[in-house]
Parts: C-alpha cells; sequence; structure tokens
C-alpha cells in the first residue's frame, strides 16, 4: 500500500485491520510541513498511522519525500515485490505517466460513481442530482477516472452531511475497497465489472453548490 | 460573521483554486445571495452601462428569450417577481436597435479545429451563436467541455489555443471570460447539468472580483448583469425547499 497522512488513509487502515486484510507493506508518504495538504485534517498524522501499523506488525518504511512521482519514491516502489499497491494519496494528485510505468498496478478507490461520475468532488454532485453518493474501484491509467472498473457502488445520503470531505467520503471508499479486496481474495483474480471510460467529468465544486448538496439533507 | 470571500480579491491576479472549502452554514447561501445583488447593483450604477457592441446586443437579447422560457419550465419553483431581474424593460437600456442577424460576424462552429491554432473570442462567440441558433448540440458540448477543463485546470483563459488545445498563448480579454460566462449560463438553463453552474459560479466571481474600470474596457455592463442575475436565479431554483435560505 502507498499511503500519505490523510483521514483517508486513518480509514482504509483501520478497516483493513478490522476485515483481517492486512496489507504486506506499507509506504507511508508524510507531510513535514507546518502547512496541510489536500486531504489532511490534521497535521503530522503520521505517528498515528504508524502506531496503527506497529499495533498489527504490519511492515513499513516511510518514503524519504512525500512526492509519489518523484525519482526516490519510484525507486522503492520499483524495488518492491508486490505487484499491486493500493494508492491512497494526498487529495489532487495524480500519477505521472512515469510512475504508472514501473510495471506495478495501482489500486485506487474513487469518490464517485463511475463512469457517471469522474473528476473531482463527485459526491456533492451526485447528492445534488439524485440524494446519493459512490465510490468505484479502479486500476488507475493514464487518463483521469477511466481505467477498468473492479467495483462500484451506490450509497445513500448521511443524514449528517457536514462532514462529507473528511468522514463520509473516506467511509464509502473504505467499503468498496474492502468488497474489491473480498471479491479478489476469493476469486484470486481482478475482475472487472465494467469497462467503460464514458460519462461525465467533474471539477472541483464550486462552495455555493456545495453548501447546497450539504444543505439540501437537513434542514438547519 | 460569515462573508462571501469569494470575490474580494482580483481573481486574475490570485486564483482560486476552490479546494476542500469550508461549510460555513445556511448564511453562507444567504451571504452569496447579497454579494451578487451588491455586484448587480454596482453595474447598474455605472454611466457606461450600455451595449457597446452589437453583437452583444444581438448575444443578450436573444440569450434573454432562452432564459425566460427557462424560467418557466426549468426555474418555475422561483416566485414571480424575481423575474424582473432579467427584465428587459426594467434593467436594460438600449441605444441602438438590435440587429437582426450577425452572421457575417461569426466563424461557423464546424470551422474550428482541434488540429488548428484556435482564437478563443471567435470560438466563443460561434458557440454562443450556435446555442441561440440550434447548432449542432454535439459539437457545442465538445467545444465547451474543452473551455470548460481550460478554464478549470488553469482559471484562466488565453487569447489563443495552439493546435491540441492545450497550453493556452497570450493574455486573453476580460470580454473572454463574460462570453463564456453567458455560454454557460445558457448550456446550464438549457441541460440542468450542475457541472455547467458550477464553473460559471467560479468565472461569475472571478467577474465581479475586477475592478470597475478594468472591467468596463472590455465588457458590457448590462451584459454581466444578465449573467449574473440568471446565475441568481438558477441557484435559487436549487435552494427553494432549504430552510434558512432568505433573499430580500
Amino acid at each position: 500500500m502507498i499511503a500519505s497522512d490523510t483521514t483517508r488513509t486513518q480509514y482504509y487502515i483501520k478497516e483493513l485491520i478490522r476485515s483481517e486484510l492486512l496489507p504486506k507493506y506499507v509506504l507511508l508518504l508524510l507531510n513535514d510541513s507546518e502547512d496541510l495538504l489536500p486531504g489532511q485534517r490534521k497535521n503530522k498524522a503520521g505517528g498515528e498511522l504508524m502506531a496503527l501499523l506497529d499495533k498489527k506488525n504490519i511492515q513499513y518504511d516511510i518514503a524519504p519525500n512525500n512526492d509519489i512521482n518523484s525519482n526516490e519514491v519510484a525507486r522503492m516502489i520499483l524495488n518492491r515485490p508486490e505487484s499491486v499497491f493500493i494508492f491512497s494519496g494526498f487529495g489532487g494528485v495524480l500519477l505521472s505517466n512515469k510512475t504508472l510505468e514501473l510495471g506495478k498496478k495501482f489500486l485506487h478507490v474513487h469518490g464517485g460513481y463511475l463512469p457517471e461520475y469522474k473528476g473531482s468532488t463527485t459526491n456533492f454532485y451526485s447528492l445534488i442530482n439524485e440524494n446519493t453518493m459512490g465510490a468505484s474501484s479502479i486500476f488507475l491509467t493514464k487518463e483521469i477516472d477511466c481505467g477498468p472498473i473492479l467495483l462500484r457502488k451506490k450509497f445513500l445520503a448521511p443524514e449528517d452531511r457536514t462532514e462529507i470531505d473528511h468522514i463520509h467520503d473516506s467511509k464509502v471508499r473504505s467499503k468498496v475497497l474492502i468488497k474489491t479486496l473480498e471479491k479478489y481474495k476469493k476469486s484470486g483474480r481482478w475482475d472487472v465489472e465494467l469497462d467503460d471510460n464514458q460519462g461525465e467529468t467533474f471539477y472541483i465544486i464550486h462552495p455555493v453548490l456545495k453548501h447546497l448538496a450539504i444543505l439540501g439533507g437537513s434542514a438547519e | 460573521m460569515i462573508e462571501y470571500i469569494y470575490t474580494k480579491t482580483n481573481l486574475l491576479e490570485k486564483p482560486n483554486k476552490y479546494t476542500y472549502t469550508p461549510y460555513l452554514g445556511v448564511n453562507f447561501i444567504n451571504m452569496y445571495f447579497e454579494s451578487r445583488l451588491r455586484h448587480i447593483e454596482r453595474f447598474k450604477l455605472q454611466e457606461e452601462n450600455f451595449f457597446k457592441s452589437k453583437t452583444d446586443l444581438y448575444f443578450c437579447f436573444n440569450s434573454k428569450k432562452q432564459f425566460e422560457s427557462a424560467l418557466d419550465s426549468v426555474f418555475y419553483q422561483i416566485d414571480k417577481s424575481w423575474r424582473l431581474l432579467i427584465d428587459w424593460e426594467e434593467n436594460f437600456t438600449l441605444k441602438d436597435d438590435v440587429p437582426a442577424s450577425i452572421n457575417d460576424e461569426i466563424k461557423v462552429l464546424t470551422s474550428f479545429s482541434m488540429e488548428e491554432e484556435v482564437n478563443t473570442e471567435e470560438l466563443l462567440s460561434s458557440l454562443v451563436f450556435s446555442q441561440l441558433n440550434s447548432g449542432s448540440e454535439t459539437l457545442v458540448k465538445e467545444w465547451i467541455d474543452r473551455l470548460v477543463q481550460r478554464f478549470e485546470v488553469t482559471k484562466k483563459l488565453y487569447k489563443v489555443y495552439p493546435p491540441g488545445f492545450c497550453k493556452g498563448v497570450g493574455t486573453g480579454s476580460i470580454r473572454l471570460y463574460w462570453l463564456l460566462a453567458l455560454l454557460l449560463s445558457l448550456y446550464y438553463a438549457k441541460t440542468t447539468n450542475i457541472k455547467y453552474l458550477s464553473t460559471l459560479l467560479k468565472v461569475s466571481d472571478l467577474l465581479c472580483s475586477l475592478d470597475d474600470d478594468f472591467l468596463m474596457n472590455d465588457v458590457s455592463l448590462q451584459g454581466l448583469i444578465l449573467i449574473l442575475s440568471v446565475e441568481f436565479l438558477s441557484v435559487k431554483s436549487l435552494s427553494y425547499n432549504i430552510q434558512g435560505v432568505e433573499v430580500e
């Protein structure tokens, strides 16, 4: 697993532990600066992640920097024997072609129901459109959110929508991650549910619409 | 005190990426409405508040007809009194007659190609014209999606886009942003696809963040009032069942 110190990674690791689907190895990308990176709710949460991994004796390394596309991190990925990595990066980070060509597969869970909702912050759009959230597991490819879809699921809107960014989005992604891994564990294959990259690409939602998506479900 | 902060600084100089914006409760929506109405009033008060070109006049006059029809079919939840925002007699002063046609000034949409350099103003004008005159929907969407992608990535529009339509070249005039906003408001009124309303809100933020002098050189303020009003009504329509949303 390649894991940045974000709230989503915390959810992933806790759910993996709970479901007894422990990763063989975790490469941690930590943010040492004082400024938060996209996907972080608090600074320097790496300690909590390491405590979780230590508790379950999961092997991990701390990458020399937090850029997955750097030569140093690429070398570490390349030198690992694993062929598939769960990827949980900082918000908005895209894998460079060079990283995608390392000969490894990167399993990513997109926050949105693919292929209808590609791009960024799509769960806010689907909340406005149809009162649902979604998550889809894919192998990353050069085109954003266009890789073969391994598993996808729609979820009813949460009662309290004020914590979608850090809690509910992470929760629904974790559920799909676990389902995907369970499916793989059972069959020994990465079966593709859908290989279709039609659909709309969305961009970061404007704060006014984000508020409407949140307020649409609850009266203040 | 909750403020609508997204128009406070010049967004051409300091673009906003809108990543992980905080949730501030229903008052944020009210502050947005208040801010937009303030900007509409600001543009109404300008002496230079008239259409600078026949093309702009044609675009706005014909767009208004489409917006009125959307008010009946799409934004029907809105109280009829808000219609006054786009009422022609109420808000717009005409110094010239509306031209019957501007065909000679507009390049046909099929003449633009990804393999050739694209002049952004010509493309935007052609797209608005196509929208007003029932042009090919597939082609219109293809080009709108390319423009939206370029704006969302850079938060800017450039004067020309070289073959491939990726990295733009040359500083774009403010009129480009107004044309994009008009195009997006027409497309949203037609499709109600929230994706385009989201980008419209960002383009409007950018336009509202600019000083009067800067705007008046390039944009017909009445045209600006029109697109801000349509955006306002679109958001109003989406928020009709949300408790605590109050606009006066």
